[in-house]
């Protein structure tokens, strides 16, 4: 029994198995990164989780998991195969240069702090009242509240 | 003749011309050596002729270049007056350019030329590089050619003329519309996958190619209609479709002799 280093089975979470494999891969030196389309075949189960797939990904191509982003997945009709995309990077200080901040925040490197909604639409009716340098008093007083 | 022009080079059409005589001459030795029996193999002659052919061939393409000057030339000759539409003739007129130590017409120059790039700027003028081929005419007629063919050629009239012919049915696999479907999958696959982005599909479209490739759709087998109008004479294509004018009565409502309609069905029905 060889591993083939293209496919990497998954055992023991599930009942059945999900093989990983990868296409079109791409060293973008530019961005020093590796880019791939991944396809993920799993019969009898359901679509395989992303932390998942980082994990198998990782493993494949011998890095840690949190240089390692996947997104796009999306099953075929009737289940069993999906397929995403996945992004290497060298290091974790380019992935987070490079990567946008929704995948980051996904990933948990980055925290965006919001205030709730309510409050921000608050706000704004407050300042509707105000006009001119009141309303920047207003604005600064307010602000972060 | 040719030496009192070697002082600014040889001419190319004195060139030519003596390249002609001496493959003429060669080649009227040649013919008559023949014509009396005797062998032409090995001779000089032969070489000349080869260097004269040569020489012709590599005048040909530059006299091509100058086709149009000489053609002119030749013709100002024959006719002892320049031609009216001579583009030489055309050359700018040196007293008409200002000079620029006036300070009152500089003013006036300026302005007019202001006024004018004004107005300019507000008429879109196509930039004029090359020359573009303009049909007219004769796009009209293939427009209502190619619909013409079209129609003859559509699945629709296809089917009609099958039982006129003697030919074996020949029936494909492949379904236009499908396939059109397919092929639009497939590229926005290949799209996504190059570019590493999914693209946002909108509702209609995502329904549209779900439908399309569904194994119970019909395709162009049920969809591909032809009007007949491409096949009449009078045939404008550029001209809008004419609608179907709702007439008074339908002539479902006239069935007096003949069994038609509803009504006409059901008596035939009750004749047996």
């Amino acid at each position: 029994f060889c591993v083939d280093p293209k496919h990497e089975i998954m055992g023991k979470e599930s009942e059945t198995t999900a093989t990983v494999r990868t296409r079109k891969f791409l060293t973008n030196r530019l961005l020093n990164r590796k880019q791939m389309v991944v396809d993920v075949l799993h019969p009898d189960r359901a679509t395989v989780p992303k932390s998942e797939i980082k994990e198998k990904l990782a493993k494949m191509y011998k890095t840690t998991g949190d240089v390692v982003f996947c997104f796009g997945f999306r099953t075929a009709f009737g289940g069993g195969k999906s397929t995403g995309f996945a992004l290497i990077y060298d290091t974790l200080d380019y992935a987070k240069k490079i990567e946008p901040k929704y995948r980051l925040v996904r990933q948990g490197l980055l925290e965006v702090k919001k205030t709730a909604r309510k409050q921000r639409k608050e706000r704004k009716n407050r300042m509707k009242k105000a006009r001119g340098t009141a309303k920047a008093k207003l604005a600064a007083a307010t602000k972060k509240e | 003749m040719v030496e009192d022009q070697k002082q600014e080079g040889l001419s190319l059409l004195e060139l030519k011309n003596q390249s002609f005589l001496t493959y003429m001459a060669n080649l009227v030795y040649l013919t008559l050596r023949k014509l009396k029996g005797l062998k032409i193999e090995k001779d000089s002659s032969i070489d000349r002729l080869v260097e004269a052919r040569v020489v012709l061939e590599r005048i040909r393409p530059l006299e091509d270049k100058l086709k149009y000057q000489i053609d002119k030339h030749v013709k100002t000759a024959a006719d002892g007056v320049v031609s009216a539409d001579d583009t030489l003739r055309l050359t700018g007129n040196l007293d008409n350019i200002v000079s620029s130590s006036d300070d009152d017409e500089e003013k006036e120059v300026t302005s007019k030329v202001k006024k004018t790039d004004d107005e300019e700027q507000k008429i879109y003028k196509i930039p004029k590089i090359t020359q573009a081929h303009y049909d007219g005419e004769a796009k009209k007629n293939e427009a209502k050619e190619k619909a013409r063919r079209r129609t003859l050629n559509s699945s629709m009239l296809r089917d009609a003329l099958l039982e006129h012919t003697e030919d074996p049915e020949v029936v494909y696999n492949n379904d236009v519309l499908k396939q059109r479907a397919i092929k639009k999958r497939r590229e926005l696959e290949v799209f996504e996958e190059e570019n590493m982005i999914r693209k946002v599909v909108s509702r209609r479209d995502k329904a549209a190619m779900r439908q399309m490739t569904t194994l119970g759709t019909m395709g162009s087998e049920i969809l591909g209609f032809n009007t007949m109008d491409a096949l009449q004479h009078d045939y404008d294509p550029s001209a809008p479709a004419a609608k179907r004018q709702k007439t008074g009565k339908s002539s479902k409502s006239k069935g007096k002799g003949k069994f038609k309609g509803k009504k006409g069905f059901k008596k035939q029905k009750h004749r047996f």
